[in-house]
């Protein structure tokens, strides 16, 4: 299935020939789209994804996507089986470890974003829009050298270490504004249209937690027959749940700000758009925030050594402090060419990122096909992230007072074998 | 255990060990998991059957897990099986003192007194068995004559013996009035001569106290015998006594059963019953993972210091048996048996090299099911056997039997388990 839906997507492509310099006819579909709407939607953090909508309104929208490494939605719905119509039991954790791939360790990512945006255009090639946006990252790894204890044992290899096992998520609610500015035709009337972006978003942190090794290397963990040495520091940082209540979440728990830039070059009787976003540059300030830590070292040759050792092992409250974090950073390349009168086709890829939330290079295919032109339908490729290969789909309603668009992914596989999802809604009123 | 379907970070919990922490969720976690839940739905990803459903899970094909870990480096001592006890140590071997006896013997001629010894006198705790079956090589005893009389006692024939009493509590005589001895296996009558160093009667001074030690492992091992084997012994003393006319001398008699032993070839057998707990999974989750027990194994290697081979069967159930040998109760599971070679003794008993042996006991899956639950009770039968040519040895209070152990667990899950 996977392997049809990749063929019948590159096909749609290849058949319409070299897709540079492809010119889009007059009157046809291409041509008639607004050159905000040839802006593909992503669902991925995309700051300006409203911006470009060339009436004014408002959107309402919401996405999430979420990911691992190891369990596809069959796997999920065999626990839930499970779970309902017997027990899980430990068995079932021994398998589930069993699927965690060696070398790979396990991995979970997931991001949410939902809320509002107001704006439109302006006069003299302006927009501009505002924003509120309810957001949430989260990210976890559990590296393969402290997962393969657990999946296989010590009989093939008797050292392990946390490696580069860590875990952090934040959550956040932003507002900001962002303007657009619509230059050209440059040099002829056939020339690109240049639209610069830039905008500013204040982000108050809702809540915080990471948990990670202090040791290089995820510290030693030596199992054998006999004998039993760990050294291990963890150090988990979290914004305290006790008391919560959304005043002190918005209030009192620090602030901070983000700017978003973007580069667009678009050769409209060419159907050609080029690109570059950079995303989420700044950081927040972060009161309140717990840490503690918790330090195991022990080398022994008695397990009962061990176990009491991590009876007594703590989380220990060393401090509370104010943790000053920097924004995971976006950017985006990203391009796109109307290949012939209805399909216009997409490439984008997000470099990977570091820092607290890291994320490998991901490159997303799509194609946008307007048999009718204010109803696309889309379809596209997924590489790289964290789980390979993805596909998504979607659909929009693109109405002058009216906005609708629903789309969804399949990540890391196709449907019961995907190992993450994603989906995002959004309406628009426009006035 | 039951598990959690929920997508979890960690979360920390205030002084919470950190292997009993349980996860949390993200922020956005309400929302995904709905939103999975529906996705889940939707495309219908949940099999037909819990069966089903578990095929699934073991799509990763056939994989083994393998753990191997020091299980302890320990000491047997053999001491330990004397919990409880009062034991004493005399020249080195272990023993257990036996209650003071006192009599009070009439200075006349032919005199005959007698005590019963208690059937509470002695408590060989774990080692009770092993000391019926065996005869004991040497103990120590000590008699003290106390004269309170006006003038000096003078006891010549002087014989302690142990007698079985009659049931109704009388010495057994025979014909002649002489008290009928306990016997050894070899039909030796259960005396022992006494008399001062180098003189063949004892002399009591207005006043004083004699005090004569001597080696009456004959006696002991007599009163022992009956005892543990539901008679009850009482210590005799008989003798002609000159002195004081009509006065009485007090004697004392302590003795204490030393574990020197001559063994039977067929060795002597110690049974204990401990109840521990077990890995306290609930009955699927054992069952389940039983099932998946490939090998389950404990090797040691073990430093054998006693005087000793050591043959050791261990028989295991589920549940609290209390005292009760678990080895024919329905459902247990004998444990292979296994034998640990013993070091050179010498004539008397007493270890002179200890030997380093290797010990492996193997569990299948099934075997392993017992240890899984709550509460298991291990039933465990050793044998000790003599080495020495005459089967003669002791236990000293170092006697140990040092285990560098570890333990090996193999699972296989998977599409073939």
């Amino acid at each position: 299935m996977r392997r049809a839906v990749g063929i019948a997507l590159l096909a749609g492509v290849l058949h319409t020939g070299a897709l540079a310099g492809q010119a889009v006819p007059q009157g046809s579909q291409a041509d008639r789209v607004d050159l905000g709407y040839r802006r593909t939607p992503t669902l991925r953090f995309d700051p300006f994804r409203h911006l470009m909508i060339p009436h004014w309104g408002f959107v309402m929208s919401f996405g999430a996507r979420g990911a691992n490494t190891a369990l596809n939605l069959s796997d999920l719905g065999a626990l839930l089986k499970i779970d309902s119509d017997d027990e899980l039991l430990a068995g079932d954790a021994i398998d589930v470890l069993g699927l965690i791939p060696r070398g790979t360790g396990l991995a979970f990512s997931a991001q949410g974003e939902g809320g509002f945006y107001l704006g439109g255009p302006l006069p003299g090639g302006l927009a501009i829009g505002f924003s509120v946006q309810a957001r949430g990252f989260g990210a976890a790894q559990f590296d393969d050298d402290a997962v393969a204890l657990l999946r296989d044992g010590n009989g093939a290899r008797q050292e392990f270490s946390l490696g580069d096992s860590r875990g952090s998520g934040l959550a956040s609610a932003d507002y900001g504004a962002h303007l657009l500015l619509r230059l050209g035709p440059v040099y002829s009337v056939d020339g690109p249209r240049i639209t610069l972006g830039a905008g500013a978003r204040i982000v108050r942190p809702v809540a915080f937690a990471r948990a990670r090794s202090l040791l290089d290397n995820g510290g030693r963990v030596l199992v054998t027959g006999d004998s039993l040495v760990a050294n291990i520091q963890i150090q988990s940082l979290h914004t305290p749940i006790d008391g919560f209540d959304a005043g002190t979440a918005f209030g009192d728990r620090g602030s901070g700000l983000a700017a978003d830039f973007l580069v667009r070059l678009e050769w409209p009787t060419n159907g050609i758009a080029l690109e570059a976003m950079v995303a989420n540059l700044g950081s927040v300030t972060i009161d309140g925030v717990e840490r503690r830590t918790a330090n195991i070292s022990v080398a022994t040759t008695l397990l009962d050594s061990l176990i009491n050792v991590l009876d007594t092992a703590d989380l220990a409250i060393q401090d509370t402090l104010t943790l000053d974090l920097t924004l995971p950073r976006v950017v985006r390349f990203s391009a796109s060419a109307w290949a012939n009168s209805i399909l216009q086709v997409d490439v984008a890829a997000t470099l990977p990122t570091g820092g607290e939330f890291p994320a490998p290079l991901a490159v997303d295919i799509g194609t946008t096909w307007r048999f009718i032109r204010t109803l696309p339908l889309r379809a596209g490729v997924i590489l790289g992230d964290n789980q390979g290969v993805g596909f998504s789909g979607g659909f929009a309603i693109e109405g002058r007072v009216l906005f609708l668009q629903v789309s969804g992914q399949s990540l890391g596989g196709l449907f019961k074998h995907a190992t993450g999802a994603g989906g995002r809604f959004e309406l628009g009123l426009f006035f | 255990m039951t598990l959690k379907t929920e997508h979890h970070i960690l979360r920390s919990v205030p002084n919470t060990p950190l292997h009993t922490m349980r996860p949390g969720r993200p922020t956005s976690a309400p929302a995904l998991a709905t939103a999975g839940l529906l996705l889940i739905a939707a495309l219908g990803c949940e099999p037909g059957s819990v069966t089903e459903a578990r095929n699934q899970l073991n799509r990763g094909g056939e994989r083994i897990f393998s753990l191997i870990l020091p299980v302890t480096i320990d000491s047997a001592v053999v001491d330990d099986f004397l919990e409880g006890v009062n034991d004493t140590v005399v020249n080195g071997v272990l023993g257990v003192p036996i209650d003071q006896q006192s009599l009070s013997v009439p200075v006349i001629p032919s005199f005959l007194a007698s005590n019963p010894v208690p059937v509470t006198a002695v408590d060989f705790a774990e080692f009770e068995d092993a000391v019926r079956d065996a005869t004991i090589a040497s103990s120590p005893a000590r008699l003290r004559f106390t004269n309170l009389n006006g003038q000096v006692a003078t006891l010549s024939n002087v014989v302690i013996g142990v007698v079985a009493l009659n049931p109704d509590g009388s010495i057994p005589v025979d014909g002649t009035g002489a008290p009928v001895y306990d016997t050894t296996g070899a039909g030796v009558p259960r005396t022992l001569g006494v008399s001062d160093p180098g003189s063949a009667v004892i002399t009591v001074a207005v006043g004083a106290t004699s005090t004569i030690d001597v080696e009456a492992a004959i006696i002991v091992d007599g009163v022992v015998d009956l005892i543990l084997n539901g008679n009850r012994p009482a210590v005799v003393v008989s003798g002609d006594g000159a002195g004081p006319l009509g006065g009485f001398l007090s004697v004392t008699i302590d003795m204490v059963a030393l574990f020197d032993f001559f063994l039977p070839p067929e060795g002597v057998v110690l049974n204990s019953n401990t109840t521990q707990a077990g890995a306290e999974l609930d009955t699927g989750d054992a069952d389940q993972v039983a099932d998946r027990v490939s090998l389950a194994s404990f090797i040691a290697v073990a430093t054998n210091r006693t005087a000793f081979r050591v043959d050791v069967e261990i028989a295991i159930a589920e549940g609290d048996f209390g005292e009760t040998d678990v080895f024919g109760v329905p459902g247990s599971v004998v444990i292979s048996s296994f034998s640990l070679d013993a070091g050179t003794v010498d004539v008397t008993g007493v270890l002179t090299a200890p030997i380093v042996d290797t010990v492996t006991i193997a569990l299948t899956g099934a075997q392993t099911r017992p240890l899984l639950g709550d509460l298991f009770t291990a039933s465990t039968r050793i044998t000790l056997l003599p080495v020495s040519a005459n089967g003669r040895a002791v236990i000293r209070p170092t006697d140990v039997v040092t285990f560098n152990a570890r333990a090996a667990l193999t699972i296989v899950t998977g599409e073939k388990q």
